[in-house]
């Protein structure tokens, strides 16, 4: 019984996994463009710690190169559904005995992780090629590497909610484009795409690393760089999980909501 | 000429009728520029500037370049999304009319969304310019004129390049992107931060630091390289230069390539 | 030298498959299909007429179209219009021409059609009082006086059309390329636009070349058709000659009210009975029609009859099917 509920869930995950392997020019697209906006952005912070203390410097580095890396994570991933809730066509797929929210979210995890992963190889590849000063640096121990996968699920867990979450947004109000463009660069604000969240003023980054979106990368990437004591990952830990289900539990509303207005105005 | 004109007021008109819907589009507009303004002032702040160029600099090159893009992108749209001209037809009806193409497509589609852009790029040129307490001169003023436009025309190339690209291969629009986009990202701070090899991409290739750089390194009294003045007020040209040159290719290449493979 | 001349034009794509087997190869191999869309086709047209082009869907039909247009070069041959070749002399070769999609405006969809028309004027460069005359001419004609300061997505698919119609005229082109103009329509819109179209042919010579699925748009406005079919031109000539050529059997079907004298059957009609009405089947190109009509009548008191003419469109599938398109 238990296996047969999990079933569609899991093809939808590998079908999707499937197609995102598929998008081999797309992938390449990204990669050329994360690589060169990677390196750019490096030698900005090689130029802007030059003037000073260089001691953070390195850390900097890292941290773009690990964003860039993972940018893939941060898309709104599936076209497919934009394009449903678009069209109006999300309707029919209601037919499916399957539970919507957890439909998307399994296809939106393959998408995610697929693509992250045909990005990383070539990425991490070009890490070899690159000048010493721009290099990303490894993990700082073996133990801070565990910690930054087990913290990286999460992320990757948590942005698929908050495209959920910002899907059932589309849905109401059905103006796909001046709506996601923000919520994307928010999005890449908030995440520390645009600049490492570690170089906001002291008192704003109190604030910055419990925000929901700094839970998909930024989270997982201060523990690659230094291994965190128990307390600390802790609370890192908790802060993911409990955005994790405030995400999905919100998500859920929201789609339930809109899900059951669809049959009640039939269409 | 007159073509131009009227077809640009028809798209206000055409855009007019969506009020609401334009307005949200242009704060949309705004705030992404503004984001990009609070990453620079972010960085700012904690740097205190960027090797020997001051904060409020930086900030300079930073207004300039955005309302730069910004222009580019309300009035080069018709370059810059060319690919959906290609897919939904629409260029079969260009080749139909007998105006210029480029002309066609500069009229065509006028992006006044982008006035947002515009706005929150000019504030950051003002504000610069008011905690700089620049000294200006007829010169400066003109030198800066010169290095909007000349700025103007190299990004409407680069737009040009990945229109020539969409005759081929609509997919690798992305792997193009990296030319706007990226020179947007990496020139909005002057060109001397970089090692030599991105300096020379971005003056011998794209040449943001001819037409930008250097002009407004001028008008900041700290001139980027040694070379007489005229040479400074002759070297925005470059950005016309790289325009003809990328116009005659997305012709040559571009469209001979579509009128004989067809669509 | 003809106002329209093609010879010999050929097109051909190159087409990249996906490769779906193969090993790793498939990565980086490109497997590539020649397309044919048109194959050797000749054809010329004098001033003033007006041609209709048949052919089923990918007969290259808009092929045609667009290398006339000047939109596509050709991979062989070459086309003339008024002496121009299309693509190589674009801008005033277009200026010359006019051409209407009926699946996709060239009209400006959100604002009045009054200020497309004037966008228009620019675009061709017209004189500003020629313009307005001829503006006055086809708003009379095309009867849009109602709704010249009415945005275009207001507009109903009749009223759209004679727009389009109309800024497709106003520089009054030599030549006018119509590709489904009545698509959509309903009856009384397309009769309008046929009158219309026949008197702007008669009025002012222009040469119109048609491309349609409806037939009976060709019966109104073509006396000549260019039959395509996979590339190739099958058919040049008259329409009704075409038609005769495959037009093989009437069937007439009567009953009677009381007793009738069935003698006298004319050669070539064969009779059948069915129930209590008598059905007569026959070739009109051997029997006239009114022949038969008359004998029907002389047989006895008439209760009913039908006249089953095999329609149009019958006509053309079958055509299509002989020439095995």
């Amino acid at each position: 019984m238990k296996k047969q509920t999990i079933r569609p869930y899991l093809t939808a995950f590998r079908i999707r996994a499937l197609l995102e392997t598929q998008y081999r020019g797309a992938a390449l697209g990204g990669v050329i463009t994360q690589a060169f906006f990677g390196l750019v952005l490096a030698y900005l912070y090689t130029a802007l710690y030059a003037g000073g203390d260089p001691a953070g410097l390195r850390d900097t580095v890292t941290y773009v190169w690990l964003q860039q890396m993972f940018f893939r994570v941060l898309m709104t991933s599936d076209s497919e559904l934009q394009n449903q809730i678009m069209t109006g066509s999300l309707a029919y797929t209601l037919c499916r005995p399957v539970d919507q929210h957890a439909y998307w979210v399994c296809r939106d995890l393959a998408a995610q992780w697929v693509g992250a992963l045909m990005r990383m190889v070539p990425m991490i590849a070009l890490q070899f090629i690159l000048p010493l000063e721009v290099r990303m640096a490894l993990p700082e121990s073996p133990a801070a590497f565990l910690q930054f996968l087990l913290s990286l699920s999460l992320g990757v867990a948590c942005v698929a909610q908050i495209h959920t979450v910002t899907s059932a947004i589309t849905m109401k109000t059905l103006d796909s484009r001046g709506f996601s463009g923000m919520i994307s660069l928010l999005m890449m604000i908030l995440a520390g795409n645009i600049i490492p969240l570690t170089l906001f003023p002291e008192t704003v980054q109190a604030l910055l690393r419990y925000q929901p979106f700094a839970q998909a990368l930024d989270a997982p990437i201060r523990m690659y760089q230094h291994a965190q004591g128990t307390a600390e990952f802790s609370i890192s830990l908790a802060a993911q999980l409990a955005w994790l289900a405030v995400l999905t539990a919100g998500g859920r509303a929201l789609w339930r909501q809109h899900l059951r207005s669809i049959t009640v105005q039939g269409g | 000429m007159r073509y131009l004109y009227h077809a640009m007021r028809m798209q206000l008109k055409c855009a007019a009728q969506y009020r609401a819907s334009f307005l949200m589009q242009s704060i949309a507009q705004c705030v992404m520029v503004g984001g990009d303004l609070l990453a620079v002032t972010v960085l700012m702040n904690r740097f205190r500037g960027l090797g020997h160029w001051s904060a409020e600099e930086i900030l300079f090159f930073f207004g300039v370049m955005q309302l730069t893009f910004a222009l580019c992108e309300c009035f080069g749209r018709g370059i810059s999304n060319f690919s959906y001209y290609i897919g939904g037809g629409e260029f079969d009806a260009m080749l139909l009319r007998p105006q210029p193409l480029l002309v066609q497509m500069i009229g065509n589609r006028l992006d006044a969304r982008r006035l947002g852009g515009m706005l929150v790029g000019g504030a950051a040129l003002a504000m610069a310019c008011l905690r700089l307490r620049l000294h200006w001169t007829a010169g400066k003023a003109l030198l800066l004129a010169l290095a909007s436009l000349g700025s103007f025309f190299l990004i409407l190339g680069l737009f040009l390049i990945e229109a020539t690209v969409s005759f081929f291969s609509v997919k690798s629009i992305e792997m193009v992107n990296v030319l706007t986009y990226g020179g947007r990202q990496a020139c909005q701070y002057p060109v001397d931060i970089y090692p030599r090899p991105l300096r020379l991409l971005f003056t011998w290739v794209a040449p943001f630091a001819l037409c930008m750089h250097l002009p407004v390194s001028v008008i900041l009294d700290k001139p980027l390289m040694d070379v007489p003045i005229w040479q400074v007020y002759a070297a925005p040209l470059a950005g016309f230069a790289f325009f003809a040159v990328m116009a005659l290719v997305w012709r040559r290449v571009g469209v001979t390539h579509y009128r004989s493979t067809g669509s | 030298m003809a106002f329209l001349e093609a010879e010999r034009l050929s097109k051909t794509y190159v087409r990249r498959l996906k490769p779906t087997s193969g090993g790793p190869s498939r990565l980086w191999r490109r497997d590539t299909q020649r397309i044919f869309a048109l194959q050797d086709v000749s054809f010329s047209v004098e001033k003033g007429e007006l041609v209709g082009i048949l052919g089923p869907n990918g007969a290259g039909k808009s092929t045609v179209v667009k290398l006339l247009t000047g939109i596509l070069t050709p991979t062989e041959g070459v086309c003339h219009v008024d002496g121009r070749i299309p693509w190589q002399e674009r801008r005033e070769h277009v200026r010359h021409l006019g051409v209407v999609f009926g699946q996709r405006t060239q009209l400006w969809w959100d604002v009045p059609i009054l200020d497309s028309f004037e966008l228009l004027r620019d675009v061709y460069n017209l004189e500003p009082a020629a313009w307005k005359r001829r503006l006055d001419e086809m708003t009379d004609a095309l009867d849009l006086g109602g709704f010249l300061r009415t945005p275009l997505r207001q507009l109903s698919l009749g009223q759209r059309m004679r727009a389009e119609l109309c800024g497709s005229l106003l520089h009054e082109p030599a030549l006018l390329f119509l590709d489904e103009p009545t698509i959509g329509l309903d009856a009384v819109s397309k009769l309008k636009l046929r009158s219309f179209l026949r008197e702007e042919n008669a009025a002012r010579g222009t040469t119109i070349l048609l491309t349609t699925h409806d037939m009976e748009d060709m019966l109104a406005l073509c006396r000549r058709v260019l039959v395509l079919g996979h590339g190739r031109l099958l058919y040049d000539g008259a329409l009704d000659a075409l038609l005769r050529r495959y037009d093989t059997v009437h069937v007439l079907r009567c009953a009677y009210e009381g007793p009738c004298d069935l003698s006298g059957l004319p050669q070539g009609v064969a009779l059948e009975r069915d129930g209590d009405s008598y059905v007569l089947s026959f070739a009109p190109a051997e029997v006239e029609t009114g022949k038969v009509l008359s004998w029907v009548l002389a047989c006895g008191r008439l209760r009913e009859m039908t006249l089953k003419e095999q329609n149009v469109d019958q006509l053309i599938a079958r055509m299509y099917q002989e020439m095995s398109l």
